[in-house]
């Protein structure tokens, strides 16, 4: 595949990625990732580091188009990630093969660096992805014979990504009896669909009550509501301001994320901060449902640095003659800080906020983070 | 009593008890049903005496008016359009609709499976079955879409509900303040009802409805409709004034109760007038008396609610300084007077963000009155477009930063929903609330959403001033909102606000009154006449409507036996619709029966049929009723803890919460 094909591939893929603005992230997840699978299978690459190239091309790209959309990115650097430990781990087997073909005692300089890779890029970070490049070098021209091998590594771990990405919200969904009991009244907000699969998993086995905010102005309360209704699951719809009245019944709240930033904080639809608050001020644990693709190893340095405001339209007429006189706010997102956090659920199992560095760690790479921030403003 | 509203429609009304009466009669008495009550369940029981009141409620009036004149021709013709012997038409039936109710509240059956058993109910019997069955079904549902927790709660507008059903919603509607006599509730100790006086009807009626609202206007509405009444009271024989005014007093207050709960500075009030009463000379003239309670009644909207606002105004202005970002919530009479007093009087420079929540969008008439003072920045000339200004697109960085926008740093004015407070908060330097009461513990008891913005603002340590009258001091205490609330109507809740959906009603230029901003919210329902009544909008039986269900075509599957849940409530909307659109182009008022059928011409049938349609995509709650399961709970009040409050600003000054209990003994001593 040419570059022309590859940036027609990207424009093909923005531009169905702006059109389906409703669209779920775990689906967004899946198209960013089916499309790196994409670029792997069809592109021309002689050693892993042009396609770590091609990928961090492709994946500046469609950050670019979507700015504030934080699961594209995390998409991104988890790919190139993957590449990475698929290239090593290939390089370490031939290395192990061949050595033991050889009868040669095994090169523990070149075995550390894989071994540490995890732990260690966090502490002497410059020094050691110099090291990891310059071995990549050094060892492209073993791999340029058996490049075809390298390749089904690396689309085995693409798949394995995916496969991750459609059972996530199951997975999920299967910790739910962990942390619901009968007779329990949870409080959840706007529409998450890991929320919706959690809360439906657990009346499987209990009966139990939620109260859902609608979530004004988009009111994806009320779809959540009529979905959810049904005979085990009584299902309340209140008013946004009526959260901190319900509060002080509702035995747990739930909410789901478009993002888990990196020191655990959350960012969701407006309104769960207000609820995350209340929950805070009657002690209520606050439980977030997230799949593990949508932890972010960014920091939210500012409460509004991912929030956006959008048109005013839905809560303030156009048409009214005083709407050009005022302001009218309506951002999208809700910054949740850690503090009001109890517990993060993903498909591994739950976690401390405190925990998510660790995460971080074992998914993703400083260098592609730094790479590819550069295209976030 | 007859008074000229009275007379004005007094045809209407004729026509209106004639229909009324025909239904009753057609409908009977239940007796006589228990073979089957013994096999049925102790809940299913309940259900069946619930219908069984229900038809009685319809039989009561019957008894009370000259039934016997009622013409038996007409009677006999509709059962034999019925289809039904005069004998075998009452009790049957009652027990079928109370089947009926039992299999679709008690269960997520479909009625739809009951159906086959009930082949009376089909076909021919037509609209009247299908009235009782209606109501049965109501009741039903009520009972089964209740919240728990809330189930000490009153439904919203029951408390309206003492005359026949059908006449449940009249009695608290504008549009039919006629029927409004059959609202009254007989006193138990005289044996003629004090009829209610039609000032104390009309500011009744208008509480009902929300035009008038917020606790100031209401409480001096009130008293004014009091002071009005006692103007035109007039001793009976053998009587004193000063014992019989308490008797004559007591419809008028229940009925305002009946209308909507009062709010703690009218209970103050009625106290405060009771015990007013209570110390009248009884040696004194009528006129005397009358003219003392009166002047007594002025100077206490003068002194307590009108001169208090005004100098809470003033206490609170004083407290605004240059540079301030106002966070106000919702609508207050004494919060918005202060703000203006401190722009123009004050001439203090300052920045309000205003917070608004579902349902009343009060914030937006706040807006409008703020924007009307002056307040709100010049609407932008083309000549002042600077692309800096264009790609300053956060929209807060008026309010705190001295940037490009700095000659409109002072005055302006931001709108942002409730769910937007951890957004705006930050930006906030005072949170100033309006309240409906404080208790004796300190706590607020406001619209509900207060307590949200004085939690932000805790949190975000931005001080929580608190404007509140004295008179709405009380010692009652409560903890939380759920021990005691007042319900709103849940399907408000429905029906969503958006300009890309065509739903909102833009406000009429010419009226800015109260009336249009506030009602705004209500109106993009289909079911717009529902706001005045009792939820589920099946109790809203007009004529017209009646007539219009007679017609078979009207369920939108003439091949289900029995309407479901969902196709009642369907059938019923698109019939308002069709309704409301009827009403726009003729008077309905002058058109005979016969006339009216025509209104409901197939076009418009198929035209709301997708309207409606076009409302259940966009509103996935619509389809509420047919899920057992799914509730709608309208919270309209909550409680605000005391240690959100950082100050209370009353016409005595500024005051601690811990200060309410010792303001109350003062005033006792």
């Amino acid at each position: 595949m040419s570059t022309k094909d590859l940036s027609y591939l990207i424009d093909n893929f923005t531009l169905k990625l702006d059109q389906s603005k409703d669209c779920s992230s775990l689906k967004k997840a899946l198209e960013t990732a089916n499309l790196i699978k994409n670029v792997v299978n069809s592109s021309k690459w002689d050693d892993p580091n042009t396609l770590m190239e091609l990928i961090r091309f492709t994946g500046k790209k469609i950050v670019k188009t979507s700015q504030k959309d934080l699961v594209l990115f995390n998409v991104i650097c988890r790919m190139t990630h993957l590449v990475r430990t698929e290239a090593k781990n290939y390089r370490n087997t031939l290395e192990i093969a061949s050595n033991t073909n050889n009868n040669t005692p095994k090169q523990s300089g070149m075995s550390t660096p894989v071994m540490g890779l995890g732990q260690s890029t966090y502490n002497s970070v410059g020094k050691l992805i110099n090291l990891v490049e310059l071995n990549l070098l050094q060892q492209s021209r073993i791999e340029n014979t058996s490049r075809l091998n390298l390749k089904t590594f690396i689309l085995q771990g693409i798949n394995d990504f995916i496969e991750e990405l459609e059972n996530t919200r199951i997975n999920i969904a299967s910790h739910a009896t962990d942390h619901i009991h009968s007779n329990e009244i949870i409080m959840t907000c706007g529409h998450s669909k890991t929320v919706e699969r959690f809360l439906k998993n657990a009346s499987r086995k209990r009966r139990f009550m939620v109260v859902i905010t609608e979530s004004a102005p988009s009111y994806q309360g009320h779809k959540l509501a009529a979905a959810l209704a049904s005979p085990d699951i009584e299902t309340v719809v209140i008013p946004d301001s009526a959260a901190f009245a319900m509060m002080s019944r509702v035995n747990k709240v739930i909410l789901g994320a478009h993002t888990v930033m990196a020191n655990g904080g959350l960012i969701t639809n407006s309104g769960a901060q207000m609820i995350a608050m209340a929950a805070k001020y009657h002690s209520t644990p606050v439980v977030v449902c997230a799949g593990l693709y949508k932890v972010s190893p960014l920091f939210p340095f500012d409460q509004d640095s991912f929030n956006t405001l959008v048109s005013p339209d839905g809560i303030f007429p156009y048409k009214d003659e005083i709407s050009d006189q005022i302001d009218v706010l309506n951002p999208v997102c809700d910054y949740v800080g850690p503090e009001y956090v109890d517990l993060l659920v993903n498909h591994l199992g739950g976690h401390l906020p405190s925990y998510i560095y660790r995460l971080l760690q074992e998914n993703y790479d400083d260098q592609d983070i730094v790479a590819l921030c550069g295209t976030i403003s | 009593m007859p008074y000229p509203q009275e007379k004005i429609k007094a045809e209407l009304k004729a026509e209106r008890a004639r229909l009324h009466k025909l239904r009753l009669e057609q409908q009977g008495l239940p007796e006589g049903h228990g073979t089957s009550q013994k096999k049925m369940t102790k809940q299913e029981r309940r259900e069946l005496q619930e219908a069984q009141r229900l038809a009685k409620i319809n039989g009561q009036p019957l008894k009370k008016s000259d039934s016997k004149s009622i013409h038996l021709e007409d009677k006999h013709k509709i059962q034999m359009q019925l289809g039904v012997s005069p004998k075998d038409s009452s009790s049957p039936l009652i027990a079928q609709i109370a089947n009926m109710a039992i299999t679709s509240s008690s269960s997520s059956t479909n009625p739809l499976s009951t159906s086959g058993l009930t082949p009376g109910i089909t076909g021919g019997t037509g609209a009247l079955n299908q009235r009782i069955t209606e109501k049965a079904l109501e009741a039903a549902m009520i009972q089964e879409k209740k919240v728990r927790m809330f189930e000490h709660l009153e439904e919203p507008n029951s408390r309206s509900f003492s005359g026949p059903p059908s006449d449940k919603w009249r009695g608290s509607s504008l549009t039919s303040i006629s029927e409004g006599t059959e609202c009254e509730k007989p006193v138990p100790s005289t044996k003629k009802p004090i009829p209610v006086h039609p000032a104390v009807k009309s500011a009744g009626l208008k509480m009902a409805c929300f035009e008038i609202d917020g606790a100031n206007e209401r409480a001096a509405a009130m008293l004014k409709a009091f002071a009005i009444a006692i103007n035109d009271y007039k001793t009976p024989p053998q009587q004193t004034m000063a014992r019989h005014l308490q008797t004559y007093l007591n419809p008028q207050i229940s009925y305002f109760v009946q209308q909507r709960p009062l709010t703690i500075g009218m209970g103050n009030a009625i106290r405060w007038l009771k015990e007013k009463i209570s110390l009248v000379d009884i040696d004194k003239d009528e006129a005397s008396t009358k003219r003392e309670l009166i002047s007594l009644i002025a100077s206490y909207i003068q002194e307590r609610i009108h001169a208090a606002i005004e100098s809470v105004a003033e206490y609170g202005a004083s407290k605004i300084k240059d540079g301030d970002v106002i966070l106000i919530y919702g609508h207050s009479s004494s919060v918005l007077k202060m703000l203006i007093r401190a722009f123009k009087e004050d001439k203090v420079k300052f920045n309000v963000i205003v917070i608004d929540s579902r349902i009343g969008f009060w914030g937006q008439k706040t807006v409008r009155q703020l924007v009307a003072a002056g307040m709100a920045r010049k609407p932008m000339e083309i000549g002042e477009l600077v692309p800096s200004s264009i790609h300053n697109t956060d929209p807060v960085g008026h309010t705190n930063s001295s940037g490009s926008q700095a000659q409109n740093i002072c005055g302006n004015v931001s709108y942002a929903y409730i769910t937007s407070l951890g957004y705006v908060m930050k930006q906030a330097s005072k949170v100033i609330l309006g309240v409906e009461a404080i208790m004796g513990n300190g706590a607020l008891l406001s619209r509900s959403g207060t307590s949200m913005v004085a939690l932000a603002a805790h949190n975000y340590r931005v001080p929580v001033l608190v404007s509140c009258e004295s008179y709405k001091f009380t010692d009652r205490v409560q903890l939380d909102s759920v021990v005691s609330n007042e319900l709103g109507n849940p399907e408000n809740l429905i029906w969503t606000p958006s300009e890309s959906k065509q739903n909102w009603i833009s406000p009429n230029k010419h009226s800015k009154s109260l009336v249009s901003n506030t009602m705004m919210a209500i109106n993009y329902s289909p079911l717009a006449s529902d706001r005045f009544g009792a939820w589920p909008s099946l109790n809203n039986t007009r004529t017209f409507v009646d007539l219009a269900s007679q017609s078979k075509t009207l369920l939108p599957h003439p091949s289900t036996n029995f309407p479901n849940l969902n196709l009642l409530s369907k059938s019923k909307a698109i019939n308002n619709m069709i309704a409301t659109s009827a009403i726009g182009s003729t008077t309905i008022k002058h058109t005979k029966p016969q006339d009216k059928s025509t209104i409901l011409d197939p076009i418009d049938k198929q035209e709301a049929l997708k309207k409606w349609d076009l409302l259940e995509q966009e509103n996935p709650l619509a389809k509420w009723r047919e899920q057992p399961s799914l509730k709608i709970l309208d919270i309209t009040r909550d409680i605000t803890p005391s240690k959100f409050v950082s100050v209370i600003i009353t016409e005595l000054g500024l005051i601690p919460t811990t200060s309410i209990p010792v303001v109350l003994r003062e005033y006792k001593n």
